[in-house]
């Protein structure tokens, strides 16, 4: 693997922007660091924060677009005003990775709202486990791009990859965003369970099982379901479900100590896609007519219809078929 | 017939295609040359080339074996192909390229064809004398009173003003719904009407031998295209031949279908090898110093809407017999015989506006929609520039697989263009109600088939089909306004019972039994398969919460 400073064809260091100086936004921006790829680390707020040489914080969008590759670290929720803005300053020769765990109103997967918001085509997705101490601690890992355009997983691959991180391609776009939102899901299902004193045999029915459902959620809307086997499907939720990187699996957590929904979420702090997620799925299995009882249970749980001890009574009382 | 030609002489729009005949020889040069370079510049080795070879070999060894009618091409390329199957090995190197050289010159000679210049330049007014002599066809002499009337049973909508002045700025490539074979000549009426240049297409080569389709084909801008040849040579000079084409500024026609829609429902998924040439001719057009040719292309959606169907009967059945097994070439359907297509046009045009032609929205090559002046928006309105989305490292470069994925993209906005711009006439919506009163009427749980070959059930009680036809006349209206269809005027403006007996009327009129009949107070349901048919024209647009 090419590990030298990343270069574009004139020899100099390639520059990114990344959208939004979040917990994530940082470990990327500290990632591309690591690669000797120069970053432009946009918020809406100066970052107080000191940042390693090479990053640069900035607050115009017009001078994020300076950059040809954009990466989007904004929660789903909060993407399409960003978006909006962005696409006054992009055009044709943009290309755009999000790292949203979210959807949209109405299921609408992020890659779509970039489409609509901006005029930028070439448009990727990044998932997997990125868990930022272990990777300045030179701890191997890996994640994936997924885009319809081979170009966005090479440009990303060529910003980003290095000796301790294997960036993977894919071509399936849907199947990774979605994914990625289902495994937010999955990681509040797995708080939920380790919140009422469960062990990691528990965590591991929980996982199992939603990943099996999982994958009916993926082939209903015409994504592969063997994507969920890759970086941005288990290998995210092999993280996020043992409590590492993930508010969904902290917001389960607390749900299962009998917070409400709110009061969870303002003691934790950031934000959680989970909930979101689940009651898009909820709507969606319906409309499908697919069974997801791990998704809708978590919805209905996140709307407050019903209780944790409820939904627990109910998903495990149900029989138990072939796997 | 001279004075006609004198006219169309003096007109401008007329010029470009005049011009074809002129800078023919250097098509067809230009279109071998490119085919021969590049797959030279993608074969590495004398391997590589072989194998080129071998595939044509391969396919057109076993064609010309099942094949019966043999031309005059197909003999050369049997003689090019009988030598390398024996000695493809004992070849040089030098004698391989001359092959590979020879048989690209062979295709694209097949697929040019043998035009009449004189015929030719008659081609735009041909086509409304050409359809009234099927109107009429042993009347000659009454033929141009007869093209009158012509004019008033074919509707032609949408911005034409905007669609002529973008052929005078660039290049159009009008990409219809695909139907019935009578299509290319329907549309060439309708081009001619909204006073839009001739274009040139690729029709299907089986149609050159249909006795009635041939006449047209030979004598307008129509290329051919052989979908017998598997050969990926093959594909790659019609390929090759449509970029050079559209690089030159000729107007050209694609059926995105790729094939008449087997089942009567609107495409949805679309094959776009060559809406794909476009894209390519447009980064050659870029990647040129900037000259006056170089004209931007423009995709022209339009949707063709028939109240009756002239294959229905061959095109449903075939659909229905195994999507599968169904035959890519139908060459002994309703098309192919004069009389039945002399009827069905004198049946259906003796009704009021039969068939719609709709122009919709103009899109640029990626899909953007295009404004007035040529130029290209976002869909949140913003004015985007072409050349970005083409360029690496500040240059314009073809990029296969990018570019593939351009041309799917541009694909779903053509069939959300079909889609919209769809004329719901009365025999689709009476088929969808009467199809959709069957399968409620079925046992439950009875699949299609079921349902098409039942026993003749109780008809239907009419005034639950006049209950359905509004319900789902209300639900259409609904979208119409949102501007997901269109709503055909006669439909619009009537009540239920008119639409029915309109309806009625027209499945009375060509297919061989009455597909629906008045019973009384009840509607019985002759044909259950062309009910299907017409009804799956309105499968897309939600109506089963309806009916």
């Amino acid at each position: 693997m090419d590990t030298s400073p990343s270069r574009n064809d004139a020899g100099e260091p390639i520059t990114i922007a990344i959208l939004g100086a979040g917990n994530f936004g940082r470990a990327l921006a500290r990632v591309a660091h690591r690669r000797g790829t120069k970053v432009l680390l946009w918020s809406r707020k100066p970052i107080a924060e000191t940042l390693p040489e090479g990053v640069r914080a900035i607050t115009s969008l017009e001078e994020a677009a300076t950059a040809r590759l954009l990466f989007l670290c904004a929660p789903a929720a909060h993407s399409r005003p960003l978006l909006r803005a962005l696409g006054n300053e992009t055009g044709g020769g943009h290309f755009l990775v999000h790292a949203a765990r979210g959807l949209g109103a109405d299921g609408e997967p992020v890659s779509d709202m970039v489409r609509h918001e901006t005029p930028i085509r070439r448009i990727g997705v990044l998932a997997g486990p990125l868990v930022p101490d272990e990777l300045a601690a030179a701890m191997p890992s890996a994640i994936v791009v997924a885009s319809r355009f081979p170009e966005v997983p090479t440009a990303a691959r060529a910003a980003l990859a290095q000796d301790v991180l294997r960036v993977y391609g894919s071509d399936d776009l849907a199947g990774v965003e979605l994914a990625a939102a289902l495994m937010t899901c999955i990681a509040l299902a797995a708080g939920v369970a380790a919140g009422l004193g469960g062990g990691i045999s528990t965590r591991a029915l929980v996982v199992t099982r939603g990943l099996a459902q999982a994958v009916r959620v993926l082939e209903a809307m015409g994504a592969k379901g063997r994507t969920l086997a890759g970086l941005g499907g288990i290998g995210e939720v092999f993280v996020t479900a043992s409590g590492i990187e993930s508010p969904d699996y902290d917001l389960g957590m607390k749900l299962a100590k009998g917070m409400t929904l709110d009061a969870a979420i303002a003691a934790l702090g950031r934000s959680a896609e989970g909930p979101e997620v689940a009651r898009q799925v909820a709507a969606l299995c319906v409309k499908k007519g697919v069974n997801a009882p791990i998704f809708t249970g978590i919805a209905a749980l996140a709307s407050g219809q019903r209780s944790v001890k409820d939904g627990v009574k109910e998903l495990l009382g149900g029989p138990a078929l072939n796997e | 017939m001279l004075s006609i030609l004198d006219d169309m002489v003096s007109e401008p729009r007329l010029e470009r295609m005049l011009g074809f005949m002129r800078d023919r020889p250097s098509i067809a040069a230009e279109t071998s040359k490119r085919v021969v370079s590049e797959r030279l510049a993608t074969v590495k080795d004398r391997g590589g080339l072989e194998l080129v070879l071998n595939d044509v070999c391969y396919h057109e060894w076993q064609r010309l074996r099942s094949t019966k009618a043999i031309d005059k091409n197909d003999r050369e390329l049997h003689a090019i192909v009988g030598g390398l199957r024996k000695g493809l090995r004992r070849l040089s190197e030098s004698e391989l390229k001359d092959a590979l050289g020879k048989l690209v010159d062979l295709y694209v000679s097949d697929i040019i064809g043998n035009f009449n210049a004189a015929i030719f330049t008659l081609t735009s007014r041909v086509i409304p004398v050409g359809l009234s002599m099927l109107f009429a066809p042993f009347r000659l002499g009454r033929s141009m009173t007869d093209a009158g009337q012509l004019r008033e049973r074919v509707l032609v909508e949408g911005q034409t003003a905007d669609l002529e002045r973008l052929s005078r700025r660039g290049t159009l490539v009008v990409v219809p719904t695909h139907l019935s074979n009578l299509d290319s000549i329907v549309i060439g009426f309708g081009l001619e009407r909204a006073r839009l240049p001739p274009v040139t297409y690729g029709a299907g080569k089986n149609l050159w031998a249909n006795p009635i389709l041939g006449f047209f084909m030979r004598h307008l801008g129509a290329y051919r295209v052989d979908r017998r040849i598997k050969a990926e040579l093959y594909k790659e000079t019609l390929k090759a031949y449509s970029t050079v084409l559209l690089e030159r500024g000729y107007h050209s026609l694609f059926f995105p279908g790729g094939t008449r829609s087997r089942s009567g429902a609107v495409e949805e998924h679309l094959k776009l090898g060559l809406a794909g040439t476009a894209i390519r001719a447009t980064v050659n057009l870029m990647s040129r110093p900037a000259e006056k040719s170089n004209r931007p292309i423009y995709f022209v959606p339009a949707t063709i809407n028939y109240h009756l169907v002239l294959e229905a009967a061959t095109l449903i059945e075939d659909f229905l017999k195994d999507a599968g097994k169904s035959r890519y070439i139908i060459d002994d359907d309703e098309s192919t015989q004069v009389a039945r297509v002399a009827r069905y046009l004198k049946d259906t045009l003796t009704g009021e506006s039969s068939m719609t032609i709709q122009f919709g929205e103009p899109l640029d090559v990626l899909g953007h929609r295009v404004g007035h002046e040529g130029e290209s928006y976002d869909d949140r309105g913003r004015a985007v520039e072409l050349r970005p989305f083409f360029t690496v490292n500040g240059e314009v470069k073809a990029d296969g697989a990018r570019d593939a994925e351009y041309t799917r993209e541009l694909g779903e906005r053509i069939a959300e263009s079909f889609k919209k711009d769809t004329h719901v006439l009365s025999t689709h919506l009476v088929g969808y109600v009467l199809h959709r009163l069957l399968v409620k009427a079925a046992p439950p749980r009875a699949d299609l088939f079921h349902v098409l070959r039942g026993q003749q059930s109780a008809p239907l009680p009419i005034a639950e089909v006049l209950g359905a036809i509004d319900r789902a006349k209300a639900h259409l209206s609904k979208l119409a306004q949102k501007r997901g269809v269109r709503i055909g005027a006669r439909v619009a403006s009537n009540d239920a019972p008119t639409i029915l007996d309109e309806a009625l009327r027209y499945f009375a009129l060509f297919h061989e039994e009455p597909t629906a009949r008045r019973e009384g107070e009840a509607i019985e349901v002759l044909d259950r398969t062309l009910t299907y048919y017409y009804h799956n024209r309105l499968t897309a647009y939600g109506l089963e919460e309806v009916v």
